[in-house]
């Protein structure tokens, strides 16, 4: 009877061990620990309010009472190392096939599921869960109710993988129990592609029975067999069981185990999700605090907890009040329950990364915060399981972009988790200050003589420029009345040129200047600069005094016609809105002694003496005293 | 909630409107600028306001003081006067309302530009319900008082819109001093009053906002933002006297 099927290939393409198996083998007890504990949880019952309940038990097993391991030692004897790695790899496992007894570990789960479908073999249906589990590797089953599909621990579908790397032949069982007490067995070894009596095969192995489909004499199906094999092998409760003999012997300590179920599934443990029973210790909600707090498993100093750090943990979710803190990925946002302690104590800062389901995913440092004194525990809802699940490396250990092929996503990753440490590291800032006071509760006579000095650097490099903000600099405006030589040497800078105190301007064509007559259109028009004017209001007098010296032109004219503009609060220009007839009742020239006469709202033919006009003129009762002028001359 | 703020340069870009329509802007990097603004809360009010009658618009407007009131005054004064943070909570997080509340936005982007991507100066809606808010909630502790001096600011917008369109005017106290005013005299509409007869003066004037501009020339001569309010009614009255006869409202004075 043939117990093990491998799939026949036209030739050997790939002779290496499958890559997973090596990233698990490097995770250790953890890496087991943690694939079947979620697959477990993943598997609970939905309807049951009970914990989910795992035995795990090592032991020591006859390897011919292993079923069909034969046929895999045979298949292992013929494979063919290509390269110095695999051929150690291979060594190594024609050496540990030749023990008579092995150790093997178990894990079997209750208040579970199980597999579904066993009897319908290798399916297309996606309800038939054992299909999927016995003969897809890769792939997993999503749940029908997507909530229960995000909570899901398992989702890159390779923690089978994870029991074949515990065992020196890659070799794993699961026996499984549905609900209507049917009992199969299963199983997978991962060899390499080999060649067995004149015919190249794959390297994953089914212990499954092969039948041929009538059909079509070339097309064959798996269907599992009924289990009737050894004890070890025996699951006769609702649920599965992983069996994995030839364990590899660093993964049979105890306490390593519940080290490892600590570590990961502490919160599932304390919300009552979960219970694990390693060789007769259980491990539960009521119970997890011996074990955290007993030196046997972890060291009790906290100035000594630089590498584990599950006491803290248990600690900071038990004790303290979760906060909430929201993080966003640039699109949406994530809000998350932050259990956090501060304690001077703590010699490294860590965030204990953690899916609904209660499986921690790392231990998770604050950038540029790993060595502040706080614990903290991230939980956050439905949402936040998603995202955080389609975040999870393979091993589920850590939360990466690396493996994100979308660039858009993978952004959003990054941003994400950098947001996230920035949040953290708010609430931390907090409570180093809520921590440390930074006045009235301490001697600051010496820090108050370093900031006066301080101070006092700190202003003179200041002068000049003040900054409010770091987008608004208040900058300090040059004041352009006084006299050039006054002013800052730019040094090497371009010049500032003096401003012209009489600058000619064009005319409006648009403007009132419409109604100029074709000969006051023949003249140069200029703007005379406030610097240039003296203004005086006396009773009901105003006096101007224009020195128009400055500009040749100007200078050299003997009369000139004056405009007015007015200046709002803006420092806007009106012009012609302001009427010299409804405002002055007579304006005369001083230079000439003469009184003006009034053309299109300018002062007409005003004497120029030497640059020097000047005006007086008689204002009305209702005259604005307040207002603003420009003045205009026209030569 | 945290806002990615955009980079400048999305204004009337036809690009950015389109990926704008098609719900795009989001993927983009090259829109966005490295500041990022995280608020408590946004939640909508009425963005935009306009061609309504005059009953929907107070209630709109009166939306808009209250949820600003109540959400954004406690955020930092630069934040809430920020054109690009308030385009970038529209853009990025208020699309949905947007679109559902002024679907001719989709009809081109001429109304995108003035509906979404709007100058933020004193046309902009916002603007005008951020300043109302900000103003009156800093001056007016009392709740009723508070919601009419709101109304008071939406019965007299063309005198308000004149005031915060002007920087010397854009303070507080002269604009509640202002508003005050004018409840006292009860001359809302009178204000609004066209100007006939007066050539010399531009087109569209109306009696309120005449009386600012004789505000604004004679500053800072006289300093009308800094004036206690007794003071300033003396000068409002003389000014609008000016514009109309005030003989009548001289009894009240």
């Amino acid at each position: 009877m043939t117990y093990w099927n491998f799939s026949p290939i036209p030739n050997i393409e790939e002779s290496n061990f499958n890559k997973i198996l090596e990233r698990f083998y490097n995770l250790k007890i953890s890496g087991l620990i943690r694939e079947n504990l979620q697959n477990s949880l993943d598997g609970r019952l939905l309807e049951s309010k009970e914990p989910v309940k795992v035995m795990i038990k090592t032991g020591m097993i006859k390897s011919k009472n292993v079923p069909g391991i034969s046929e895999v030692i045979d298949r292992i004897h013929s494979l063919k190392g290509r390269n110095s790695y695999t051929t150690e790899a291979i060594n190594h496992m024609v050496k540990m096939a030749e023990e008579e007894e092995v150790h093997y570990i178990s894990f079997e789960d209750i208040n579970t599921r199980g597999l579904s479908g066993a009897k319908n073999g290798q399916s297309d249906s996606t309800k038939d869960t054992w299909a999927i589990y016995a003969y897809n590797k890769g792939v997993h089953s999503e749940e029908e109710d997507t909530a229960v599909e995000t909570s899901r621990g398992g989702s890159h579908g390779v923690g089978k993988i994870a029991s074949n790397a515990a065992s020196d032949l890659n070799v794993m069982y699961f026996a499984n129990c549905d609900e209507f007490g049917e009992q199969h067995l299963g199983g997978t070894v991962q060899l390499i592609e080999h060649e067995y009596q004149d015919q190249s095969y794959r390297s994953t192995g089914y212990f499954a029975k092969l039948e041929h489909l009538e059909t079509g004499r070339n097309k064959t199906k798996f269907y599992p067999f009924q289990n009737d094999f050894n004890e070890v092998f025996e699951k006769k409760t609702r649920g599965l069981k992983i069996i994995i003999p030839f364990l590899r012997k660093e993964y049979s300590d105890q306490r390593e185990i519940i080290r490892s179920v600590c570590d990961s599934f502490f919160i599932s443990i304390i919300l009552n999700k979960l219970e694990v029973d390693v060789n007769g210790k259980l491990i539960n909600a009521s119970n997890i605090e011996d074990f955290v707090n007993d030196s046997e498993y972890y060291t009790q100093n906290i100035a000594d907890m630089k590498a584990e750090f599950t006491p803290l943990y248990v600690n900071t979710y038990l004790k303290e009040e979760p906060k909430k803190i929201s993080v966003s990925d640039g699109k949406e946002d994530y809000n998350f329950n932050l259990f956090f302690r501060y304690d001077e104590e703590i010699p490294k800062g860590r965030v204990a990364i953690v899916r609904t389901i209660g499986m921690k995913i790392e231990d998770k440092k604050v950038k540029n915060k790993a060595n502040q004194p706080f614990n903290a525990v991230l939980i956050g809802g439905a949402k936040e399981d998603a995202y955080l699940k389609s975040l999870e490396n393979e091993s589920h250990t850590e939360l990466s972009v690396d493996h994100m092929k979308d660039p858009d996503l993978q952004r959003r990753a990054k941003r994400f988790i950098n947001n996230l440490s920035k949040e953290i590291t708010i609430i931390l800032d907090e409570a180093i200050t809520d921590q440390n006071p930074t006045d009235g509760k301490m001697d600051t006579k010496d820090i108050l003589y370093v900031s006066e000095i301080q101070l006092k650097k700190e202003v003179s490099k200041a002068m000049g420029a003040v900054v409010i903000d770091k987008k608004k600099p208040v900058v300090k405006v040059q004041d352009d009345s006084l006299p050039p030589n006054n002013k800052e040497p730019n040094k090497g800078k371009k010049k500032t040129k003096t401003p012209a105190l009489i600058k000619p301007v064009k005319r409006d064509k648009a403007a009132s200047d419409e109604n100029d007559s074709p000969e006051e259109q023949t003249l140069s028009l200029y703007t005379v600069h406030p610097n240039t004017v003296e203004r005086v209001v006396v009773g009901d007098k105003e006096i101007v005094r224009f020195n128009l010296s400055s500009n040749k032109e100007v200078k050299k004219a003997a009369t000139c016609n004056v405009g007015i503009s007015i200046i709002d609060g803006m420092g806007k220009e009106y012009k012609n809105a302001f009427r010299l007839e409804d405002n002055y009742n007579e304006i005369y020239d001083k230079v000439a002694g003469a009184k003006c006469s009034l053309k299109n709202n300018k002062i007409n033919q005003v004497t120029i003496n030497q640059g020097i006009a000047e005006l007086t003129f008689k204002l009305k009762s209702d005259y604005n005293r307040a207002l603003k002028f420009v003045y205009y001359v026209e030569v | 909630m945290e806002i990615r703020i955009l980079e400048k340069g999305y204004k009337k870009n036809p690009e950015f409107y389109q990926d704008f329509l098609d719900d795009k802007i989001a993927d983009k990097e090259e829109y966005f600028s490295d500041e990022t603004v995280n608020i408590q809360s946004a939640p909508e009010f009425p963005f935009y306001i306009a061609k309504k009658n005059d009953e929907q618009r107070k209630v709109l407007f009166l939306e808009a003081f209250n949820t600003i009131e109540k959400y954004y005054l406690s955020s930092d004064r630069d934040l809430h006067l920020d054109e690009q943070f308030w385009h970038s909570l529209l853009i990025l997080k208020k699309r949905d309302f947007l679109l559902e509340t002024y679907p001719e936005i989709q009809e081109g982007i001429e109304n995108f530009n003035n509906i979404v991507v709007k100058d933020f100066d004193w046309e902009n809606y916002i603007y005008k319900s951020v300043l109302a808010a900000e103003y009156i909630s800093d001056l007016v502790t009392d709740e009723t008082e508070r919601q009419r001096y709101y109304e008071i600011i939406i019965d007299n917008l063309d005198l308000y819109n004149y005031m915060i369109k002007y920087e010397v005017f854009r303070s507080k106290q002269f604009v509640f001093n202002i508003l005050t005013i004018v409840d006292e005299l009860g001359i809302s509409s009178l204000l609004k009053k066209k100007i006939v007869g007066r050539s010399d003066l531009a087109t569209d004037t109306r009696i309120g906002r005449q009386v600012l501009f004789e505000f604004n020339k004679n500053y800072p001569v006289i300093m009308s933002p800094m004036m206690a309010k007794e003071e300033l009614k003396e000068l409002f009255v003389e000014y609008l006297g000016y514009y109309t006869s005030v003989e009548q409202l001289g009894a009240l004075v």
